[in-house]
Parts: C-alpha cells; structure tokens; sequence
C-alpha cells in the first residue's frame, strides 16, 4: 500500500492538481466578481473566512478546498516517499546527494505542515484603520491603541490611489524612518507592546505582531488629519517556517553542487 | 558626466554586437560569433554599473532596467557554457538576447521608480533573484529545447539535458531564494508572509511547475521529447509573463 502511495505518478497526479487549482484561483484573482472575494481571504485567518465563505461564496470555498485537498495528496505521498525510498537509501549507505535529498524533502514537508498551521492557528486582523487616539478591541483581551501618528511629507501622497501612489511614494518624497505611529498593546488591560511602528519595522512580543502597513489620510476629513494601516497578527510558527525555508535553500544548493557534474542518471 | 538620457547607448551599443554574433553563430563561425558576443556582454555589464551608479541601487523593475538584467544574465550563462562540453546551438542565445534588447528599445531608456522600499535589503534581493532566476531557468529552457534538435554527436543528447537540469535546479533555487526574501518583506510590510493574490499565487504555481522534471518516473524519464518539455516549459512559461508584465506594466 505505502509503495503505491509514495508512487511517483501519484506525486505528478497531486503536483498537477495543485497547478490546475493555482491557475484557476489566479484567473479568479483577475475576475471582478471573484477579485473581492479572494482579497478578503488576507482579512482573518482562513479557517474563520472559510466557514463565512461556504454559504457566501462557495465557488472560491470550493477552490480552496481542492487546493488544499491536493496539497494534502502531495503531503502524503512525499510522507510515504521519504519513509518508502529515500530512507532506506540513507541505511544503504547514502552520500551527501541522498542525505540532501531526504532532508530537502523533509524540509518540504515541515513547510508545508508550517503553512497549514497558520490557517487555522493564532489569529489576523488585517485594515485596521485608526488616527490619534483610536483604540481597537481584539480577540483574546488583546486592544490595540494608537497614541500619535506622525506624518511628516505632503499630505497629498496619502489621499492618492494605490497604483499612481507608487510612482509618487519615492526615498525623497516619502520618508519611512520618520514617518509612522506610537502604538500601544494591551491584554487583560496590562501593557505588553509600547513603540513607534513604521513601514517595514513592525513591533514584536512573543507571537503577536503589530505591523504598520500603510498611511492615509480621509477625503472628507477638512482637518486632513493622517491615519494608520495596521495589522496585527498572532502567528506561532513563523520562526520554524522560516528556518525550514532557509535550511531547504541550502539543501538545494548544496544538491547543486554535489551533482553539477554527474552524468545524467535519471 | 554620466546621465539618463545616455542609458539607451549600452543596449544599443549590445545589440550591434550581438546581431551580428547571431547571424555568425548560426552560420556555425563559433569563434567569432562569441569575440562579438563578449563585447555585447561588456556593453550589457557596462548598463547595469550605469543603473547602478545613477539609482544608486542594483536594478530592480521596470522595462528597462528588467529586460538589461535578463540579457545578462542569458549572456552570461552562455558564455560560460560556450566553450564546455555541451554548448547551446550557435546563435541561440545570442538570438535571444537580440530580441530582448529590440523589444527593451521600443520603451523610453528611464530607470525604474525610486519606491521608498527599495532602500531595504528584502526587496532588492527579492527582484534580484527573481530576475537572476527568470534568466537562469530561460537557459535552462534554451538547453532542454536544444535537445530536440537534430545532434550530430553521441551522447550530445546527454549532456545538454545535463545541462538543463542542473540550469533548472540552479534556477529553482535563485528563485525560491527570491520568494524566501519576498516572503520575509511580507511579514516585515504586512504583519505575514503569505498574501492569497494573483501575484503569489503564480510564484507558487511556477515553483511547482519547475517540480515534475525532477519526479519523472523512469518510464517516463526515458522519452526524452517529455523530459525537454517538462523541464523547458517553466523557464518558457515565467520568461514570458515576466516580459508580459514588464509590458502591460510600462
């Protein structure tokens, strides 16, 4: 049974139907009707936009549970082909091109267990729109609050649309080190996160996240006062979805070099 | 002094050599066709230390700076394979380049927008080794397609699909080190290193895409037209939509 299911054809089998998922969730992406949709999967963790999605959209719900069904099959079949074939060419006495090989293939596997996990483990929230001042209760007892946002450039940069705003956002007219906002993290009403955000420089504690990520400025607003973009995630395993991804690179290279000039033996 | 307006010179300046190295290579004058193809790289190399001393940045995007990239980077694999064992078809990627640069002359020569992000390390190296891995697994495609053309040596085969993989694993490689930089400068921007858009979407589906010539079952693996398109299409495929979008995009 485990040969048939660390089968290379069945590898190719779940590879191609995750491409197939891919390219049609990419069309999608590209579809007016579907394009919201799929954008509000980035809003909270998908296992909550997933339960709203199957009777909302389940045309997107159903894609996504193909994909994942497909990245399950690969998952499997690259479990039974580490324990099936590449293990016992360890015990047979490897070489360096088989021990970087399982542990490629391992590390594959530890990222792709890494990137379920943040379906459904910690939580997102995405948007947050706040000024001076604004509080946002979150789950959990965690509140994020905002204590000044500090904008120093035109304020006309911010009230542009996204596209023509990268054009006119450059190193001179926007200034990233200044510009940004002194938040504060609560939970349970006790202090855990004080700092000033800023684009690209997020603020840490333990698994939480407070990241800054854009500016704005209403339309309506007469005073034009300058607002916040935050994000703030939850996410434990960051780190060893990281770590596996970087030891995977180096594997890889390391492949590279151990095979660059052995003839062909596929 | 050095401007912008003279960037458009070095790939002009590429182009008249490696048109020439085209028509040579073709016409099998190996030797002359790569002294022209080297001064052509000169020209290309000497592009980018311009974009580089001018944006004070490496190249990023933008039709310009994206498409010199790519030409050197296909250049520069095929001058150090030029003179091993297996070396493309004379012509092949000299002809490539030519076309990359006549293309890159129909947009103004202007360097790509000064994003205030540009100044951080994450997305240099992400548009970096994107580019670097868009080039690199083009070769690889050049190499594989060679394949199916008619070989006059033994064992010629061989070694070309050997240079395939190994350019397709190198690419592979760049480019999933792209995507590790991208993801860090997600998490850094955006608080998580996935987004569920178009733009991830089709980096993963391209990675996957580079996986089946690597998981050939040997019954497979024995067809070698299957083996050059398996391991061709995704340099093909990530070729042509990087240049799509540099396009649609200008």
């Amino acid at each position: 049974m485990i040969k048939k299911i660390a089968s290379l054809y069945v590898t190719l089998a779940s590879l191609a139907g995750m491409i197939i998922c891919l390219f049609w969730g990419w069309i999608m992406g590209f579809t007016p009707a579907f394009r919201p949709v799929m954008r509000s999967m980035n809003d909270q963790l998908i296992i909550d936009w997933l339960l709203d999605a199957l009777t909302a959209h389940p045309t997107v719900a159903v894609w996504f549970i193909l994909l994942c069904l497909c990245a399950a099959v690969l998952f499997v079949n690259l479990a039974a082909c580490t324990v099936d074939r590449l293990w016992p060419w360890i015990q047979n006495g490897g070489g360096t091109r088989r021990v970087l090989l399982l542990a490629s293939h391992v590390l594959f596997a530890v990222i792709l267990l890494g990137h379920a996990s943040s379906f459904v483990v910690g939580f997102k929230y995405d948007m947050i729109k706040l000024t001076d001042g604004g509080v946002m209760p979150l789950e959990q007892g965690y509140e994020l609050r905002v204590e000044k946002v500090v904008y120093l450039d035109d304020p006309e940069l911010l009230k542009l649309e996204h596209k023509k705003s990268k054009r006119v956002l450059t190193r001179e007219a926007f200034n990233r080190y200044e510009n940004g906002a002194v938040v504060s993290m609560f939970k349970d009403g006790q202090k855990i996160i004080y700092g000033k955000a800023l684009l690209l420089q997020p603020l840490n504690e333990g698994q939480i996240t407070v990241s800054l990520t854009g500016m704005y400025i209403d339309e309506d607003d007469p005073k034009e006062q300058p607002g916040g973009v935050f994000a703030v995630v939850k996410s434990p395993f960051n780190e060893l979805f990281f770590a596996a991804y970087a030891l995977l690179i180096i594997c890889m290279f390391g492949l590279l070099f151990a095979g660059w000039r052995k003839v062909s033996d596929d | 002094m050095l401007n912008e307006q003279m960037l458009v010179w070095f790939p002009v300046a590429a182009l008249a050599a490696y048109l020439p190295a085209t028509v040579l290579g073709l016409m099998r004058q190996a030797r002359f066709c790569r002294i022209l193809g080297s001064i052509g790289l000169l020209a290309l190399l000497s592009g980018i230390g311009s974009v580089c001393w001018l944006a004070w940045r490496p190249p990023m995007y933008g039709p310009f700076e994206s498409m010199i990239y790519l030409a050197v980077v296909i250049g520069l694999v095929g001058w150090f394979t030029g003179r091993g064992p297996a070396p493309l078809p004379g012509g092949w990627s000299e002809g490539l380049i030519s076309a990359i640069l006549l293309l890159l002359l129909t947009f103004p020569a202007e360097l790509d927008v000064d994003f205030y992000m540009y100044d951080h390390p994450l997305p240099i190296l992400f548009f970096q080794l994107r580019l670097v891995a868009v080039g690199i697994l083009m070769s690889a495609s050049l190499f594989y397609l060679a394949t199916l053309t008619k070989l006059k040596q033994n064992g010629e085969r061989a070694l070309l699909m050997q240079n395939g993989r190994n350019f397709l694993l190198l690419g592979m490689t760049c480019f999933l080190g792209g995507e590790f930089c991208g993801s860090l400068w997600c998490l850094l921007w955006l608080g998580e290193y996935w987004r569920w858009t178009n733009n991830f979407l089709m980096a993963t589906l391209m990675f996957l895409l580079m996986m089946p010539a690597f998981h050939l079952p040997p019954r497979l693996a024995a067809k070698p037209v299957l083996k050059a398109l398996l391991g061709g299409l995704p340099g093909l495929i990530l070729f042509t939509l990087t240049i799509v979008h540099q396009v649609l995009h200008a």
